[in-house]
Formats: C-alpha cells, sequence, structure tokens
C-alpha cells in the first residue's frame, strides 16, 4: 500500500466547539480520474467509482484488484454527468448484486439511470437497468444520483433539478428534484407516501431539492439526514421525511450565481426548512455518519465533504440539531468529493480531481511521552 | 473634396457620458426584465405572491444583478454601435435602427457566448426561454436607442 503521511501529525485548532482530535492523512490510492463514490465490500475492500467511466476495487491494503469499465446502457459522460454512486445493498453477501447509478442519454437528452450489476471475479456482469428518471433534459448539471438503503431495504435515489429545470423540482409529476425511493428491483413500494396520488410520480419520497449530493442513515435516531447545494449560499442540510417538500425553488436562502434573486422567499408554509445551512457555499459533496471506534469523540457526528469549502466539515449531532461544527483537512487545499466511515473506524475520503485522492483518517500514533 | 468634421474633446465627452447613460439604463432595465421572469415562475408555484414581495425582490436585483448585466451590456452596446456606425456609412440605413438591430443581434449571441463557456447550462435564468432572451435583447436595444437620441445632432 502506498502510504504518504501528509503530514505526520495534524493537531487541530480549528474547533468551533469540544476538543480537537489529533489525525493522520494516508494516501491509499491515487491518481483516480474524477473519483464520485466509494463503498466497502464485506471483505473489507473497497469499491471506487470514477465519474468518467470505471469502477475500481482496492483491497484493505489498498492494492489495485480491479479496474474496470462497466458497460452501463447508454451511459453518457460530460459535466457532471458520468458513472455515479455504487452502492453495495445488504443482501450482497447472498447474491453479489450491485446498484450503480449513472447519467445516461446524449447532450440533448440526458437523465440518471440506476441498474443492478452482479460483480463476480472483479467483473461487473448481467448489468441491467432498472430505473430512468423522467423527464429527459438537456445540459449536463444537477444530477444528485447518491443512494441510501433504508432499514426495510428500499433504496432512496437523490436527483436533482437539472439547472435549468428549478421549478420542475415543485411539480410532482416528474422526478426532477425529488427524492425517490425504489426497491432494489427498480420496483415501487407499495407504502411510497404519494403511490395513490393522482398527479404525482409514485416513486416521490420527497421533493423541493436542488441537487443532493449525500444522503445517510442515522439508525440510533431513526433519521435520514442529506444535504444538498444551493446556489450562491443556501446548501443545506435537512432530515429527509417521507412526503415533505423541502422549498426549492420557492423557499431558499440562496441568490443566483448572477446576484439576482431566485425567489423572494427564504421560508414558506408547508415547505421543511433545513436543519443547517451554509452561506457562501461549501458546495457539500458526501456524507456520512461517523459509528467507528478509532475516534471516539466523533461517535454520531456528520462528516461532510466540501467541493468548493476545500475541506471535511464535522458536524455533532444531538436530538437532530447541529450543536458544533468543525472544519477539517483544510491544510489539503483540495475539493473533497466523498467521505465514508469504513469498517476498521477509519475515514475515508475522495478527493475530485483528475488525479484524484484516496485518503484514509486515522488518528495520530501516539507519541513517545503520551 | 467634403471631410467630416473630426469631434473635439467637448463632443467625445459628450459620446462618452451618453454611452454610459445607455449602458446603465439597459442594464437596470434588463434587471427589471430579468426579475419579472424570475417572479412568474415563483408566482406559478405558491399560492400568493404579495406586492411588496414582488417589489423588494426587483429592487433587491436592481442592487445585485446590475452589475452582471453591466458586465454584458458594456461590450455589447460598445461594438454595436461601432458596427451600426460603420454600417450607416456603408448602408445608409437609418441610424438608429441599425443601432437597435445590432444591439439585439448582440446581446443574443453575447448569451450564446457565455452558456457555452459558463460552466451552468444557462446563466441568466431568464434566457433559458426564447422570450426571456428577446426580453434581455430588447433592453440592450433600448440602451442602443437610447445612445442614438442622446448623440443625435440637436442634442450634441
Amino acid at each position: 500500500m502506498k502510504k504518504i503521511i501528509i503530514p505526520a501529525l495534524l493537531f487541530l485548532l480549528l474547533s468551533v466547539k469540544g476538543q480537537a482530535v489529533p489525525y493522520q492523512v494516508i494516501t491509499v490510492a491515487d491518481d483516480l480520474n474524477y473519483p464520485w463514490s466509494l463503498a466497502f465490500l464485506p471483505d473489507g475492500s473497497l469499491l471506487v467509482t470514477e465519474r468518467t467511466g470505471k469502477l475500481k476495487q482496492f483491497s484493505a491494503t489498498g492494492e489495485v484488484t480491479a479496474d474496470v469499465a462497466p458497460v452501463l446502457p447508454e451511459l453518457y459522460v460530460a459535466a457532471q454527468g458520468g458513472l455515479l454512486e455504487v452502492l453495495v445493498p445488504s443482501a450482497y453477501s447472498q447474491n453479489q448484486q450491485l446498484l450503480i447509478s449513472y447519467v445516461c442519454g446524449d447532450a440533448n437528452a440526458n437523465t440518471v439511470c440506476l441498474a443492478t450489476a452482479r460483480w463476480q471475479a472483479q467483473q461487473l456482469t448481467d448489468i441491467r437497468q432498472i430505473f430512468k428518471a423522467e423527464p429527459y433534459r438537456k445540459g449536463a448539471a444537477h444530477y444528485g444520483g447518491r443512494m441510501l438503503q433504508l432499514p426495510d431495504g428500499s433504496i432512496l435515489l437523490t436527483l436533482g433539478d437539472g439547472f435549468d429545470y428549478r421549478e420542475q423540482a415543485q411539480n410532482p409529476v416528474n422526478h426532477l428534484g425529488k427524492i425517490v425511493r425504489l426497491q432494489p428491483d427498480g420496483s415501487v413500494p407499495a407504502d411510497n407516501p404519494f403511490i395513490d396520488q393522482p398527479g404525482y410520480a409514485s416513486e416521490i419520497y420527497s421533493m423541493g431539492h436542488r441537487n443532493v449530493q449525500g444522503i445517510v442513515w442515522d439508525a440510533a435516531s431513526s433519521r435520514v439526514y442529506s444535504h444538498e447545494h444551493g446556489p450562491r449560499g443556501g446548501d443545506e442540510l435537512n432530515n429527509i421525511q417521507a412526503g415533505k417538500n423541502y422549498g426549492w425553488p420557492v423557499a431558499t436562502r440562496g441568490i443566483d450565481y448572477t446576484g439576482a434573486r431566485v425567489s423572494p422567499f427564504r421560508q414558506y408554509p408547508g415547505m421543511v426548512e433545513p436543519i443547517w445551512h451554509w452561506s457562501p457555499s461549501i458546495a457539500p459533496a458526501g456524507l456520512t455518519l461517523y459509528q467507528g471506534e478509532l475516534f471516539p469523540a466523533w461517535q454520531g457526528n456528520l462528516f461532510i465533504t466540501a467541493l468548493a469549502g476545500k475541506a471535511l466539515h464535522r458536524l455533532e449531532m444531538v436530538n437532530g440539531k447541529v450543536v458544533s461544527e468543525q472544519l477539517l483537512l483544510t491544510e489539503l487545499n483540495s475539493r473533497l468529493r466523498d467521505v465514508r466511515s469504513g469498517p476498521d473506524g477509519a475515514l475515508y475520503i475522495l478527493t475530485d480531481s483528475a488525479s484524484g485522492k484516496l485518503l484514509r483518517l486515522l488518528p495520530a500514533p501516539q507519541q513517545a511521552g503520551d | 473634396m467634403q471631410t467630416t468634421p473630426r469631434p473635439n474633446n467637448h463632443s467625445k465627452l459628450k459620446r462618452l457620458l451618453a454611452y454610459s447613460i445607455a449602458v446603465l439604463l439597459a442594464a437596470a432595465l434588463g434587471s427589471i426584465v430579468q426579475s419579472q421572469f424570475n417572479l412568474v415562475a415563483i408566482a406559478g408555484l405558491v399560492e400568493q405572491l404579495p406586492a411588496g414581495d414582488w417589489l423588494y425582490t426587483v429592487w433587491f436585483d436592481l442592487r445585485s444583478f446590475t452589475p452582471t448585466m453591466l458586465v454584458i451590456m458594456a461590450p455589447v452596446l460598445l461594438l454595436a454601435l461601432l458596427a451600426s456606425r460603420l454600417l450607416h456609412t456603408t448602408v445608409g440605413v437609418s441610424r438608429l435602427w441599425l443601432a437597435v438591430g445590432c444591439s439585439l443581434v448582440g446581446l443574443l449571441l453575447a448569451l450564446w457566448a457565455i452558456n457555452n463557456l459558463a460552466p451552468m447550462p444557462t446563466l441568466i435564468a431568464a434566457s433559458r426561454g426564447v422570450f426571456g432572451s428577446l426580453a434581455l435583447a430588447l433592453c440592450a436595444g433600448a440602451g442602443a436607442a437610447i445612445y442614438v437620441r442622446l448623440t443625435s445632432r440637436g442634442n450634441m
């Protein structure tokens, strides 16, 4: 395993509240082309997607054990689009089936697709498209594409507003700006919130989203947290509940990149307010709940990678509310794409660039005399 | 031989002032127009959009969005006015209509170029559709008309 400690010890002094925890950062892999998501297999190995179309497997010790370019139906790679997330569902041990979100179509008509595929002998086989978000849109921005498996086995898939189609986030007929809930085979769960409501797409779980780039389940509080990009300002952390409307573009704390107001409203009746927000924007891009044992002080904290913010945000949560925020990894000065709590108790982070890195964040080694 | 009188410094200053006024008014008009497109879109999503919120948004955009329009309008109007001046001497069509036409086309070209170069699909939300783009282009046309009016013989 390629180990580069950068630097050897980093004693953090940026804590807003709480004690700084010394950590070290180890580079597990580099030369990743716009890595987008990472997931752990039951054997402790890692799967990493590259937005440009490759899926790589790393052993627990960091060796590349697979490097494949999955033949996904209609895969479209451009700007923010391409191969997005890989999810290892709970039934993986029985059926070796993965879920893969990606952008499908072409420059003039594209959308987010979801596929199942079997991971066997370091190859993806039996690739089947099981869901295609509707409608197609033009342009290659705001796809969402993050996934979460709920305890009942169903899958939440986040879907962006397509940038130019922001008003559609309030249109219940389609999937733009929504979080949808599906079964792992792509079918619609019978208890979805709008299943029998005329004029609503049956897959919708929540609506009024801009570009959700992180979603996580907190078993201790039975909450789903997600974050989404605001425009200029107004990035949000939300507690996602079935059937709720999260406001975009009617209720937002952000303004357009040009300086124009998107909407007169910061809040609006019937629309859920975020539990935390960032202005100016940090561009949150990954989200995990830390449940490892290596950092006892961080148990139950949310970790968020930021692209524009170039930091790892640690949010201390109490009863569903953020009580403190700390910025980590600012010394890297890198856009950070994804973060996961690893089975070994370390935090795993992807940087965002054409030569992206997979980093492991560990406690700093005890020094003599400590 | 007939010679065109060269503008003196006083005349140049007046032209510069007229150009500045034209750019400023066109940008402000563009800001007001784009606010209407955004507000109409939001109004279609809510039960009520109070007049006070509507006016406040227009005022907010005039302060916050107008600088963006200034950056776009200034070169568009400059090039359009120069082009219309050249065309006027060669084709003999009304300078006013040439200036308006050139600035209309110029702003549409500028929006097209910006949207192809900017990281997001469309920089100005109002220009997502044909009507919004044309409305913004008309603002540039209005700016050109103001300049021609201010610099016409009677006013120089």
